[in-house]
């Protein structure tokens, strides 16, 4: 599955090198090219992306300001003239530093950086039989037993798990998450949700309830969810 | 068909790196060409910038308009350009005002105006070497 980016630099002739390689890479579906960090956020806010090309210095408004204002963690790769922003790069947790101009083989090795990362994320377990799942959010691999997770929602090009204390978002889908998730706990119930069996509370018509939350159940699902309970 | 230009080698000014030029491009002389010129405009636009925030005293908007105009010379393979607009780049943060980098912006603007030039010829010779 392609990335989609979207490039957020003021220089015209680095914004159009840099869409050349992404066109050349035949790895990201490019969304759109903004000159600065207003517009740019103007769109990131009204939709979601997986991956950023970053300038820093734009009018206006820095690149990281962008990061402290964004909605949501896509991932980052910074490209800018200067490297004294290396280390605000690694304090902001993007996946790579791209020192313009760069050849097309470094960007492969940033975006390559990217990819595995998605890999990652794209796999919380290797069998589904476990009794945890790890999942990659906020640049970190986090374990989630699933007794604790509730229930799992689609959020568009990305998931969010949801546990009674907190709620972790990462890129990943419904669909994916089906088959490798562990079935003895997990169930899909609706196209944009896996529901933790042993956490249903109530159900009411076409709606089960966890901790409070409503939860829609697919007509042509409802059936194989009532199989999956023991109803005296 | 591929162009008459394809077996043939572009001899660049002797002031861009053209093993550089070809890490960045390879031999697309047709996207050289467009590379070249978009960085003239741009150049032309930013050098009228850095000239106005020099003669207000703006060292902020000296810096920005230094910083915008580096990479163009790093995308044109003029390297020793872009290395001398990094040395003034760093001056301006940290000079308290425009009049103690008079004698280096005297020297930058004449860099700037050669790198324009280079730039205009280089991109002249290359719409008719590929035409």
């Amino acid at each position: 599955m392609k990335m989609s980016c979207v490039i957020i630099e003021d220089l015209k002739v680095a914004a159009d090198y840099l869409a050349r390689c992404c066109e050349k890479s035949g790895k990201i579906e490019m969304m759109g090219h903004f000159p600065d960090v207003k517009s740019a956020l103007e769109y990131l806010n009204s939709h979601t992306v997986d991956l950023l090309f970053l300038d820093v210095e734009m009018p206006g408004a820095t690149g990281f300001e962008l990061l402290d204002n964004i909605a949501y963690k896509p991932k980052v790769i910074l490209t800018t003239s200067k490297e004294e922003y290396a280390y605000n790069a690694f304090e902001y947790n993007v996946e790579d530093f791209l020192k313009k101009p760069f050849t097309y083989k470094r960007f492969i090795e940033a975006l390559d950086k990217v990819t595995a990362e998605n890999e990652i994320s794209s796999t919380p377990d290797k069998s589904n039989s476990g009794n945890h799942i790890f999942i990659k959010s906020d640049g970190k691999l986090i374990r989630l037993n699933n007794d604790d997770i509730l229930f799992i929602e689609s959020m568009g090009d990305y998931v969010k798990f949801v546990t009674r204390d907190k709620k972790y978002v990462t890129y990943n889908s419904i669909k994916n998450l089906e088959e490798k998730v562990n079935k003895d706990y997990f169930m899909k119930v609706h196209r944009s949700y896996i529901i933790n069996l042993l956490k249903i509370d109530d159900i009411r018509e076409n709606d089960l309830f966890i901790n409070g939350i409503e939860i829609p159940i697919s007509k042509n699902l409802r059936a194989d969810v009532l199989k999956r309970l023991t109803i005296l | 068909m591929n162009p008459a230009y394809v077996h043939k080698k572009f001899i660049f000014n002797e002031k861009i790196d053209e093993d550089y030029i070809y890490s960045l491009y390879e031999q697309d002389y047709v996207y050289i060409a467009e590379v070249f010129s978009s960085s003239l405009e741009t150049l032309k636009e930013e050098s009228g910038h850095f000239t106005s925030a020099y003669e207000s005293s703006d060292i902020n908007g000296l810096k920005k308009a230094t910083h915008k105009i580096k990479p163009l010379f790093g995308f044109t393979g003029l390297l020793h350009h872009q290395e001398m607009m990094g040395r003034f780049e760093h001056l301006c943060e940290t000079a308290s005002n425009t009049s103690n980098i008079t004698i280096q912006y005297m020297e930058l603007t004449e860099l700037i105006k050669e790198g324009k030039n280079i730039l205009k010829d280089d991109c002249n010779r290359l719409t008719e070497f590929i035409s």
